[in-house]
């Protein structure tokens, strides 16, 4: 009989889960139809703010002040709600957003979002965690740089690039994901003291992984149900 | 934001780097580069500023000032420091703010024989080398102050606006009336209402601009205009943002006023516009009014040496801090390890530690922070009982003969449906997994001889969304039979979802079967399942595994069946086809063996299939024959 094959987006996110759940990270999880207050208010995202256009949103009709959730963000206040620190958190899951498809948009696609909340953490902690994760998750030695970057829920924000080796022996910094040190506004809307508790988070795109890995070069590939694909992991 | 090297260079005595390397400069201390171009002996930078920074760096002084930060060297004007002019009330014009909420402040300034024109030549080059295009003297000046302080401006037609009894003209700044209308400098009309806010020629009672988005036709400037009215204002944010999405009126103007640029720019602004315009149109100022004021002084952020260091990982000393709070030129004090800062007036941006913290980091520079491997935990973290469960599903599928797919959730019909959808029949979300799964096997079933695959199998598993958008883990599977008979592998569909059942001790209640696809509802059985406390290895995963594009033309699939002596194994077989099939046979499947009167017939699926064109049997037929002589010439008997 003829084995089947798991889709990749699958297979990345057990590795990504095995790999945090070595250094401690709960898998956490979100609904995807959310509310604006989880979506956008408790991330220090205001009503009316500019920083709103920055995701195109899908709005729910006939469900009052919901949304298709634009990030997996939502899901670091859900948990800060219902826990307390030491908190780390890996929640990957699917996020939508209203924007025209091509070869590397997609209206819906799968991100992971990492939370880490004790006394003390830094930016250098945050670094020290990606370059583990991409060097156990690309099997291969990977450096990493941040530059600013800015998303309402952390500060500092920064954008996280990689040095990645390609099978050839060329390098190339690679930008992979955004992040930060949580915003105390967001700590706050958590139900945690910025006083005592710091953290950073960060968010990525799983296909976008996926593609640097394997080459994929359509990111619609992973959510058109064709075999040709799948049946090439 | 779009700036000139060449404008920027107006800040600073000394010669600034190459647009390369204020570029890097900015990417590893500032914002995104979107690109650097060569626009004539100047250079275009376009800079990706986001919300954070709007109401600054949507400026070239903003921009200049950063630059002034990260090259520690100071800039040699400034036009948010330098003083402004006493101003006299203007004869014949007067203001009147309706609602001060949305209008904070509102400076009209009388400018008197002005000549309106071409651009002299280094206005035009300026303003096209940042994309702008040039349009006469007055209206090229007001945006050039626009995209050097990041004011926005107006000027109108004073003799435009009708005079009352007394001699007087009167601009209202109010909120539109129901149903008033509008025609704007791009010739479109708006049809407004009370929440809109309008710059109104007070006697006339005619709407002469959207407040803080675009200018009207009313008194829109013609060559023969001589006398303007120039408009510094500040608009209440959310009022022009909310306007400006209604009315589907985007404008640089509407850009900068929903950043909230601060009430103390507009005088600083229109002080440089009536320079300017007394510069390149010949114009002399005749009075301004200035109704609300600016914003009072900021108090201090105390921020502890300890807390810098702890936030960004580092660690710095006393002088080092200093020696980067001194580049921003703000005022500061120090107590023991603790500094209290005062951000100029137009970082509204830096109000709390954190955000003073991260300019710190940023000026010290983000690369220099140091990686702290990750500790390994004293305890290991909760299994997610549901997540491990859907692997133990795959896993078991897999096994079983069934691929995954992931399909699309936007679908033509469901329970829950979007109120902004991509296309209308994207306008639901998926209510269950068939519908989708039912596509996916008509689609994937005439690849089988193609994949080499006996009949197609798929599974599913993922969020439906049922009425008043509740969320349930749905798990579906397929079966198209293409060599199997479609009863026997219904058949064996039942017996493969025991196995699930089987796997995760539970039993799956609510099944729905139709031709060939059953869907169960997880979300019971997974709550009901026993609780793993360890994960299992993680799915395999082929880190060699490269992604190759299938062709887009159509395949041609023929079959040959050879006898062979006994002894011969299919590895000389294939060793030959492929030797004389050419690269257009691109998969081959052995899918037939069997052994008669010391022979072993081997029968071959054959795909063919070229990434240019669709073949036909002209190309296919002639390689076939090749590989029959090479058969041949082995003894071997094609059959």
């Amino acid at each position: 009989m003829q084995e089947g094959h798991v889709h990749p987006l699958s297979t990345a996110i057990s590795r990504i889960n095995a790999i945090f759940y070595a250094l401690g990270y709960e898998f956490a999880e979100g609904p995807l139809i959310e509310s604006e207050y989880y979506n956008f208010d408790a991330l220090n995202v205001p009503r009316n703010h500019p920083a709103r256009d920055m995701q195109d949103t899908f709005w729910v009709k006939g469900v009052r002040e919901a949304v298709l959730r634009t990030h997996t963000s939502p899901v670091q206040i859900r948990y800060m709600e219902t826990h307390t620190p030491p908190i780390r958190i890996i929640a990957p899951g699917r996020v939508f957003r209203n924007e025209a498809t091509d070869a590397t948009h997609e209206a819906q696609f799968f991100q992971a979002e990492g939370l880490c909340i004790d006394r003390g953490v830094s930016l250098a902690h945050l670094k020290g965690v990606l370059e583990h994760f991409f060097s156990a998750f690309f099997e291969r030695d990977i450096t990493v740089r941040f530059r600013p970057g800015y998303f309402p829920f952390v500060e500092p924000g920064v954008e996280v690039d990689m040095l990645f080796t390609r099978k050839d022996g060329t390098t190339a910094w690679i930008e992979v994901m955004g992040a930060g040190m949580v915003h105390p506004t967001v700590l706050r809307a958590g139900g945690v003291d910025p006083e005592v508790y710091s953290g950073f988070a960060f968010g990525f795109g799983i296909e976008r992984l996926v593609m640097i890995a394997t080459g994929v070069d359509d990111v619609r590939l992973f959510h058109t149900p064709d075999l040709r694909f799948v049946h090439q992991f | 934001m779009k700036v000139s090297r060449a404008w920027l260079q107006t800040y600073f005595d000394d010669p600034l780097p190459p647009a390369a390397e204020l570029a890097e400069l900015l990417t590893f201390h500032a914002f995104e580069i979107e690109s650097v171009a060569e626009v004539g002996d100047d250079h275009m930078i376009e800079i990706d500023v986001l919300p954070n920074r709007s109401s600054d760096c949507l400026s070239h002084r903003g921009i200049a000032r950063e630059l002034a930060t990260l090259l520690a060297r100071p800039m040699k004007c400034d036009p948010l420091r330098e003083p402004i002019p006493p101003y006299e009330h203007p004869h014949g014009l007067t203001v009147r703010v309706e609602d001060t909420t949305l209008c904070p402040r509102y400076m009209a300034a009388v400018v008197r024989g002005v000549s309106v024109g071409p651009s002299p030549a280094w206005l035009t080059k300026r303003l096209e080398t940042v994309g702008q295009r040039s349009i006469n003297n007055i209206v090229d000046a007001t945006n050039y102050i626009m995209l050097d302080t990041g004011q926005p401006l107006h000027a109108f037609d004073l003799a435009k606006l009708l005079e009352n009894d007394a001699g007087e003209r009167v601009l209202a700044v109010r909120a539109a009336r129901e149903g008033e209308r509008i025609t704007l400098l791009s010739g479109d009309e708006r049809t407004l209402a009370p929440r809109h806010l309008v710059i109104a020629d007070g006697v006339a009672e005619q709407p002469l601009a959207l407040a803080g988005i675009k200018g009207g036709a009313l008194a829109e400037l013609t060559p023969q205009t001589v006398d303007l009215v120039l408009e510094a204002a500040t608009f209440n944010y959310t009022s022009v943002r909310t306007t400006s999405r209604e009315l589907k009126l985007a404008t640089e103007a509407s850009l900068r006023f929903q950043n909230e640029p601060g009430a103390t720019l507009p005088p600083l602004a229109l002080r440089d516009l009536i320079t300017l315009i007394g510069t390149v149109g010949g114009g002399v100022e005749a009075g301004v009014w200035d109704v609300g004021e600016g914003e009072g002084e900021r108090t201090s952020i105390k921020v502890h040496l300890a807390t810098v260091n702890s936030l960004l990982g580092t660690s710095l000393s006393v002088p080092e801090v200093e020696a980067i709070l001194v580049r921003f030129e703000w005022e500061f004090s120090r107590a023991d390890e603790t500094f209290a800062v005062t951000p100029a007036w137009e970082r509204s941006d830096v109000t709390t530690p954190e955000a003073l913290i991260e300019e710190i980091g940023r000026v010290y520079g983000y690369r220099k922070i140091r990686s702290l491997a990750p500790a390994k935990p004293l305890t290991p973290p909760a299994v997610n009982a549901t997540y491990q469960h859907t692997e133990t599903l795959r896993r078991t599928l897999a096994a079983a003969g069934y691929s995954e797919v992931y399909g699309y959730l936007f679908r033509d019909r469901g329970e829950v449906e979007l109120a902004n959808a991509l296309a209308s029949d994207k306008a639901y979300l998926r209510a269950n997994l068939r519908e989708g799964l039912q596509e996916a096997l008509e689609r994937n079933a005439p690849l089988a001889p193609f994949l080499g695959l006996d009949d197609i199998k798929l599974f599913e598993m993922g969020t439906v969304f049922r009425e008043g958008g509740v969320e349930h883990l749905h798990l579906a599977l397929g079966v198209r039979g293409i060599r199997t008979k479609q009863v026997t592998l219904e058949a064996m569909l039942v017996r493969d979802l025991a196995r699930c059942t089987e796997a995760l001790g539970v039993t799956f209640d609510g099944t729905v079967a139709e031709e060939g696809v059953t869907e169960v509802d997880l979300t019971r059985a997974l709550a009901l399942a026993p609780h793993p406390t360890v994960y299992d290895t993680p799915l395999p995963w082929d880190s060699t595994a490269r992604y190759t594009p299938w062709s887009p033309y159509p395949h041609a699939l023929r079959d040959v069946a050879v006898w062979v002596p006994e002894g011969t194994s299919p590895e000389d077989v294939r060793a030959v086809l492929t030797t004389h099939a050419s690269e257009l046979l691109v998969r081959h499947h052995l899918f037939d063996t069997f052994t008669k009167d010391d022979r072993v017939s081997y029968a071959w699926h054959l795909v063919f299939q070229s990434s240019e064109r669709t073949l036909t049997d002209a190309d296919v037929n002639p390689l076939l024959e090749r590989i029959s002589s090479a058969f041949a010439e082995r003894g071997w008997v094609v059959r």
